[in-house]
């Protein structure tokens, strides 16, 4: 016996949009062999430029950082599709449309953003120093403002897909990526390499992984309609420059 | 008030000939270009410019260049010879004129005798 108020309940649920598609893509980014060290960096302030509220002086920078399993973390990843009919299924974007990037003891935090096109992004300073935002993509800056301590939040729309770079003027150590994804499904691997992609149609993908030291992979893979648990993705150690 | 005005109109309109007076209408200044970790032969020349040439115009002459905004301002110099500033590296394109970075690529006015040097360097700190 189901009583009206359950009946309606039960309606709700087997009328909401939750699709037999649904499946996740799951996997990991791994740099094989030895783990690498993570690079030390000393700050020091340019002339006329103060370092008071940056907190430590030494720290590790983020330009790699490798888990003890040899995840690595900060990888962009994203599926393309691979034929005609899944493009068309996969229209809509499943990433967040806005993302916040905070100025924090004088490092972008976090230190990758990934946004569908169009998507917002919002720069907070939470320092008690003045910072010099300037958004790159590629050599092309497209935006260049000043940001005392305590300014209002600035706020940037990015009308395409690309990787942009978010620097600081004043401190030349800090910088943060955004990725601007035209496809729906994207994410940022964990302290662990790490990653999930929910939502997946069943289709033929490919799936990309992006670091900003080693580089892009791509595989092709087949994604069923229960999901995928995907072997990990290795990426090749950075080259000596 | 006026005549304060006027007396100082006279001087900024003077100061104005005499500066034009004291550079000649062309004049040799040495240009110096250093690719840096872009691995090019440097460039290390004597070149004449012609007066209000600054260290924009002077490397134009020699040189293939790209504008646009690095920093601050859409007249800035963003390549020199295929060799673009490189925001993902923190690799940027910097003059000095004798010297002295204190200057403005497109509003500095050179002098004779000037040394200009266009570096392409990391931003390390």
């Amino acid at each position: 016996m189901i009583s009206k108020g359950r009946g309606l309940f039960l309606v709700l649920i087997l009328a909401a949009p939750v699709p037999a598609w649904a499946g996740e893509v799951r996997g990991s980014v791994v740099l094989p062999g030895s783990r690498p060290e993570p690079e030390q960096i000393t700050l020091r302030a340019k002339p006329g430029a103060s370092l008071e509220g940056c907190g430590p002086l030494e720290r590790k920078s983020q330009r790699l950082r490798v888990g003890a399993e040899g995840g690595v973390a900060e990888a962009v990843i994203w599926l393309e599709s691979a034929d005609s009919e899944t493009v068309a299924q996969t229209s809509a974007s499943g990433l967040p449309a806005e993302g916040v990037l905070d100025q924090r003891t004088c490092a972008f935090v976090p230190h990758t953003v990934i946004l569908p096109v169009g998507g917002r992004l919002t720069i907070r300073n939470s320092d008690s120093v003045l910072h010099n935002v300037r958004i790159f993509q590629g050599a092309a800056m497209q935006m260049h403002e000043w940001q005392k301590a305590g300014a209002r939040d600035l706020t940037w729309e990015f009308p395409e897909a690309g990787r942009y770079i978010v620097r600081c003027g004043v401190h030349p150590w800090m910088y943060a990526w955004v990725a601007v994804l035209a496809h729906p499904h994207g994410a940022i691997s964990d302290e662990e390499g790490r990653f999930r992609l929910p939502g997946v149609r069943p289709g033929r993908y490919r799936l990309k992984v992006w670091h900003e030291t080693l580089g892009t992979v791509e595989r092709p893979i087949v994604v069923p309609a229960n999901g995928l648990a995907l072997e990990p993705v290795l990426m090749q150690p950075e080259k000596e420059a | 008030m006026g005549t304060v005005k006027r007396i100082g109109g006279a001087v900024f309109l003077l100061a104005a000939l005499v500066g034009c007076a004291a550079t000649p209408k062309q004049f040799p200044v040495a240009l110096e270009v250093d690719f840096g970790p872009a691995g090019r032969p440097p460039i290390s020349e004597e070149l004449t410019v012609g007066r209000g040439a600054t260290p924009k115009t002077l490397l134009a002459q020699r040189c293939a260049v790209e504008t646009g905004a690095a920093c601050c301002d859409p007249r800035e110099v963003s390549g020199i010879e295929g060799v673009a500033i490189d925001p993902a590296a923190n690799r940027w394109w910097t003059v000095s004129v004798n010297g002295s970075t204190k200057v403005s690529p497109y509003r500095t006015k050179l002098k004779p005798g000037d040394r200009v040097r266009w570096s392409y360097r990391a931003d390390d700190q």
